[in-house]
């Protein structure tokens, strides 16, 4: 085998610190594009190049370019925002982006269809509003999950706190993008890296810190996760896991999907020190020859999860006490108002599909807006892509009830099903997308819906997640029902998740058609109506009865039946 | 192309000239055309492939006898030109023929009998590539033409206040320099032909007469007759093999690519060229027009010596978009009795009217009765559109490219389509024919040495030239620097062949591109506005010679050339007249050319 480092490796030890070629791309009038290797450094300060694929032949037949534009994720530890800030991610996504703003799985929100004379203005405006793009995408540590648990706000404020803690901890110290987009001078000694060195991580790192009960920011699909273990909210300390991880790559049976292994207990004070380690002994021993195989998951599973622990202690300087026990009961979001300890109102809305835009249906962006005028609490984007109206004062709530209402903002009316699943963006922007899925999926769900009301278990609630490729944005592979792309109108079912992130899927069926899919999933639904326990969930009734073997270990045997 | 394998030379057999035999060839040659370096190099080709030389006409080398120059941008003038160089020629009158560009405006003094077919552009303004000899003759030290016989011959457009300017300008100017007028001047309008067969017959009477004090010589061949087989009159029946739209379907304009098949054989260019389009009208609007007059299309007419339908001639023969003031004033005789009046009352009024509307606009709103051969007669003859070619004969020799916008546009309750440009775009089918001839451009040509940098500004289909410019300059040896400046509505909708300047900047060919897309921001930038911006790279890249290409709207290229006297005053410390002067010397150098429309 050749071990030559893959060319981003390169691209990365090249670029001074993430600068690249990056003001020359900007400046260049001729194309709507970056130079390729900027477009890969672009990652780092938190953009992707895209094109609109339904354009692609079209556009080439008329000597025209793909119709390239860029899609900018923000940081936004734990997914938390103001009003003032709502307000201005609103204006920014209706001026400079394609009109709408897009809600992520992983807490923050992106913006798409920004052309490259955008990009510079809307990154100067983000920052005005107090947030940036550092680390949006790209081989570092990427937007970190929060529970945005509201209820219990003194014990939410200081797992929060870690979290945006942990942000700072991992952020990059180049002054790339202070320089390039802010115009900052530069700093006149020599620039380093302490904690990546010059070529960052081999690859995408992802960190999410869990309060239980509620899994809705999927801990164990993360690199690095922190369960918070409290006390009579407070905070003891937090179960640490690390080598979480969804993506795959179709007909590589060496890559497979993985969920994080526990490495200990700490006290709150270690949180730091243990991050930076996980982080620096992936930066060590990360594979930087295959990138499919670059995931701190890969890590683990070479180094074995022994070894990697005792690095990850002896860099931390701390020894893992034994985990703590924790129970996880979903994965979802609880919709609807709820009533904080502090006697402030939580209102959780269903935004379909993250996606925050005015359509003749429904005029979601513009509902949002109007709440954010009135709203003195704050907003919190959830890892289901939702958006929780939170600290609303009992005189503002039923005004705030009213616009949610008026602007069809409010999930009454879903089905639980359609709550609790999601799909990543996909078709026509995202480069990676094989199939549909965001556009899709509402349509899919409705077909669901007839199934699960024909079968007479509507109520219960499943978790279902579609993605355009295996790459796992919308987190399929935990999900009870996942469909992964494959090509345009075929997926993989994949069945038997637990329904609270802690049990994967394997797949069922390949390559299906939505006919053969709904087929394979009335089958299902008649069987689970029929032969169910009582309060079992459709993931558990799948591994059950058969139609699937639960999955132990992904490393040795995620594929096969 | 045309070397076989038995006729290839090896580089070691080339043996150049120099010394004496090169400065002798350089004299025989001086003051030829183009046309005529072309004619003698086939002849000299001849010969050396074994042929006999001619037998030597020592006499006829001493000057053509008639100067014949044109002077135009749209290829008449050549046309007339040509015409009574082949009549003289009949008439075994040696004459030269000359495009006022390839004229040396300094040697006038020695020419004796000078015709000069000039047409007038837009605002009375001398054709570009006539300025320099207007410049000579009204400037500062005008040459003495006592010994001077000359007539002119205008072309122009009556419903223009300045008609035929240029031709009175030249007329007068070559009266006051001391040359004997032999002919009045002639005025040719729109429809020059009928003008053109009543002024031949003098003309060539006037040359007659002077031909015995000029010892006749008839010339063994005429270069004219060996090298330009095809023109305005006799075009070249080119085939469609492509057409493709370059504008997506949201944007502003419909602007198609067309490539068209030639023989290079047959029908040569050059980058820079202008390629004259004959179209036919819109079939359903010509029977629109003959239901609206209540005519048969069936009905005979007569056109000159010709018979044919009226739909024919409807069709293929009569200007049925530009809508001529004649047409207008001779309409109003066959409606109501001073339904027109108001219309026909100020000429600009007129003008403006007949500007605005096509003859069936105005049949509609004034309603009348005509013949079948009233209406042929009343209207003009069908006037073939240029178009400036968008490839290289270096690149493409067997092929000539044109990029053509399919106007549209609502006016007097219709929707109207450009003429020639929905026939292009639309109606013209893969294989069909066309009929087009090649218009010399030489006043707008790359420079003749090859690393001198090129500046191209063009907006909308401005472009066209200057992708033939760039492959033409892709495959010279050590091009310069290319600069191209473009500007359109739109990024993502219409940057026309935007790929194809990707390629030409991978390829190294293209170093800058610098764009303005008025729609996409709110202060509409403009090209003119781009390259103010550009100031400094604009006077660095000028330092190193290079010309400046304009291409597009006339009102644009007043913006660009204002543009660069600001660039003069803004970025090189200039007062307003010295920049007015440092625009007026790259005019003068010919490193500032235009092609507008």
């Amino acid at each position: 085998m050749d071990l030559k480092t893959n060319p981003n490796e390169l691209i990365k030890a090249n670029s001074n610190f993430l600068r690249g070629t990056l003001r020359e791309s900007l400046a260049d009038e001729l194309t709507g594009a970056l130079k390729a290797d900027d477009a890969q450094i672009s990652k780092f300060h938190g953009f992707y190049e895209q094109d609109d694929r339904d354009l692609r032949q079209q556009r080439n037949a008329r000597l025209l370019e793909p119709y390239y534009s860029f899609m900018l994720r923000a940081r936004l530890p734990g997914g938390v925002c103001t009003s003032a800030q709502w307000l201005a991610i609103d204006s920014i996504g209706r001026r400079l982006g394609n009109g709408s703003v897009r809600l992520t799985t992983r807490q923050t929100f992106q913006f798409h269809g920004i052309l490259k004379k955008s990009l510079k203005p809307l990154i100067r405006e983000i920052n005005r509003a107090m947030i940036d793009s550092i680390g949006g995408c790209g081989d570092v540590n990427r937007n970190v999950l929060c529970n945005p648990n509201p209820v219990q706000s003194s014990l939410h404020a200081e797992v929060y706190a870690w979290a945006k803690k942990i942000s700072e901890a991992l952020l990059p110290q180049t002054r790339a993008y202070h320089e390039i987009w802010l115009d900052e001078k530069p700093l006149i000694q020599n620039e380093s890296e302490p904690l990546y060195g010059d070529t960052y991580l081999p690859r995408k790192f992802k960190t999410a810190v869990a309060v239980p009960p509620h899994n809705d920011v999927d801990v164990y699909t993360n690199d690095l996760g922190f369960i918070a273990i409290e006390d009579r909210g407070k905070l003891l300390g937090f179960n640490v896991c690390a080598g979480g991880g969804m993506g795959t790559t179709h007909g590589d049976s060496s890559t497979f999907p993985r969920l994080a292994d526990e490495l200990g207990f700490i006290a709150p004070a270690d949180t730091l020190a243990v991050a930076r380690a996980v982080v620096a002994t992936q930066r060590d021993f990360g594979n930087r020859v295959s990138r499919r195989h670059a995931r701190l998951k890969y890590t683990i599973e070479t180094m074995g999860l022994a070894a990697f622990r005792r690095e990850v202690e002896e860099r931390a300087g701390i020894v893992f006490q034994a985990a703590r026990p924790v129970r996880f009961s979903d994965q979802g979001d609880r919709y609807g108002w709820q009533h904080g300890v502090d006697g402030k109102f939580h209102l959780t809305l269903y935004i379909e599909n993250g996606r925050v835009t005015d359509t003749p249906d429904a005029a979601v962006m513009t509902g949002l807006r109007k709440i954010a005028e009135i709203h003195d609490g704050d907003f919190r984007i959830t890892a289901n892509q939702n958006l929780i109206i939170a600290n609303v004062s009992a005189e503002k709530k039923p005004l705030i009830n009213d616009l949610a209402g008026a602007f069809g903002l409010l999930a009454e009316a879903k089905s639980q099903t359609r709550l609790n699943s999601i799909a990543c963006v996909a078709l026509p922007s995202c480069p990676q997308a094989m199939a549909e899925a965001e556009r899709y999926f509402p349509a899919f769900l409705d077909k669901i819906e007839q199934l699960e009301a024909r079968h007479g278990v509507a109520g219960q609630g499943v978790v279902i997640r579609m993605t355009g490729c295996p790459n796992g944005c919308a987190r399929p592979f935990a999900a009870e029902i996942g469909l992964v792309g494959k090509a345009p109108g075929r997926y993989n079912l994949m069945l038997g998740g637990d329904g609270t992130g802690q049990r994967l899927n394997r797949l069922f069926r390949e390559n299906l058609d939505e006919t053969d899919i709904l087929a394979e999933l009335d089958e299902l639904y008649r069987r689970y109506a029929a032969e169910r326990n009582k309060g079992e969930r459709l993931g558990d009734f799948a591994v059950r009865s058969g139609l699937v073997r639960a999955v132990d270990n992904p490393a040795e045997d995620y594929h096969g039946r | 192309m045309q070397a076989t394998g038995e006729q290839h030379v090896s580089n070691e057999q080339l043996q150049s000239l120099s010394g004496p035999e090169l400065g002798r060839l350089l004299q025989a040659i001086e003051g030829l055309s183009t046309e005529q370096l072309n004619w003698a190099s086939g002849y000299l080709a001849g010969i050396s492939a074994g042929g006999h030389p001619a037998r030597p006409v020592s006499t006829a080398r001493q000057s053509a006898q008639v100067t014949i120059l044109y002077a135009s941008q749209t290829g008449n003038a050549r046309s007339v030109a040509q015409r009574l160089a082949d009549a003289a020629a009949a008439s075994g009158i040696e004459s030269r023929l000359l495009s006022a560009h390839e004229f040396k405006a300094r040697r006038i003094a020695d020419e004796r009998l000078l015709i000069l077919v000039v047409s007038t552009q837009g605002e009375g303004e001398v054709p570009e590539n006539a300025e320099s000899l207007y410049n000579y003759l009204t400037g500062r030290k005008p040459p003495d033409l006592s010994k001077l016989e000359f007539a002119v011959f205008g072309l122009g457009d009556s419903s223009y206040t300045h008609f035929c300017k240029a031709g009175v300008d030249f007329d007068q100017a070559l009266e006051k320099l001391g040359g004997r007028r032999i002919l009045e001047r002639l005025d040719a309008d729109v429809d020059f032909d009928s003008d053109f067969s009543v002024w031949l017959p003098n003309a060539l009477q006037v040359l007659e007469n002077r031909q015995p004090a000029r010892q006749a010589v008839v010339l063994p061949l005429t270069p004219r007759q060996s090298v330009t087989q095809y023109n305005r009159d006799k075009p070249y029946p080119a085939s469609l093999i492509e057409n493709r739209r370059l504008t997506t379907d949201q944007a502003l304009t419909d602007v198609h690519h067309l490539v068209l098949e030639i023989d290079p054989a047959a029908i040569s260019y050059q980058a820079g060229d202008s390629l004259g389009v004959w179209f036919r009208n819109d079939p359903a609007q010509v029977d629109e027009i003959l239901g609206l007059l209540a005519l048969d299309g069936n009905t005979h007419v007569r056109l000159g010596d010709k018979s044919l339908s009226l739909s024919e001639a409807l069709l293929e023969k009569r200007e049925l978009s530009l809508l001529h003031p004649k047409v207008v004033s001779g309409w109003a005789r066959h409606t109501d009795s001073g339904s027109l009046d108001k219309q026909l009352a100020d000429k600009n009024e007129l003008r403006r009217f007949a500007a605005e509307r096509r003859f069936i606009d105005l049949i509609e709103a004034f309603p009348g009765r005509i013949e079948a051969q009233q209406l042929v007669d009343l209207l003009g003859p069908l006037q073939p559109r240029l178009y400036s070619i968008a490839s290289s004969p270096a690149e493409y020799a067997d092929e000539i490219h044109l990029t053509v916008s399919a106007l549209q546009y609502e006016a007097h309750g219709r929707r109207h389509r450009g003429a020639a440009s929905a026939y292009l775009s639309e109606r013209l089918k893969p294989d069909d024919n066309l009929d087009v001839y090649v218009v010399d451009n030489d006043s707008f040509r790359l420079p003749d040495d090859p690393s001198t940098p090129v500046i191209m500004i063009g907006a909308g289909t401005g472009i066209a030239p200057f992708r033939s410019f760039l492959q033409q300059r892709a495959s010279q040896e050590n091009p310069g620097r290319n600069w191209l400046i473009f500007g359109n509505r739109h990024f993502h909708d219409d940057f026309l062949y935007q790929t194809d300047w990707i390629e030409h900047r991978r390829s190294g060919v293209l170093e800058k591109v610098s764009v303005a897309f008025s729609r996409d921001s709110e202060q509409r930038n403009y090209v003119q506005d781009r390259l103010f911006d550009e100031g400094p790279a604009v006077l660095e890249w000028l330092a190193q010679g290079a010309h400046i290409y304009v291409c597009g709207a006339i009102d644009m290229e007043k913006g660009v050339a204002e543009s660069l006297q600001r660039i003069a005053i803004e970025y090189a410390g200039k007062t307003r007249l010295e920049a007015e002067e440092f625009y007026q010397n790259l005019r003068h150098q010919k490193r500032y050319l235009r092609d507008v429309y």
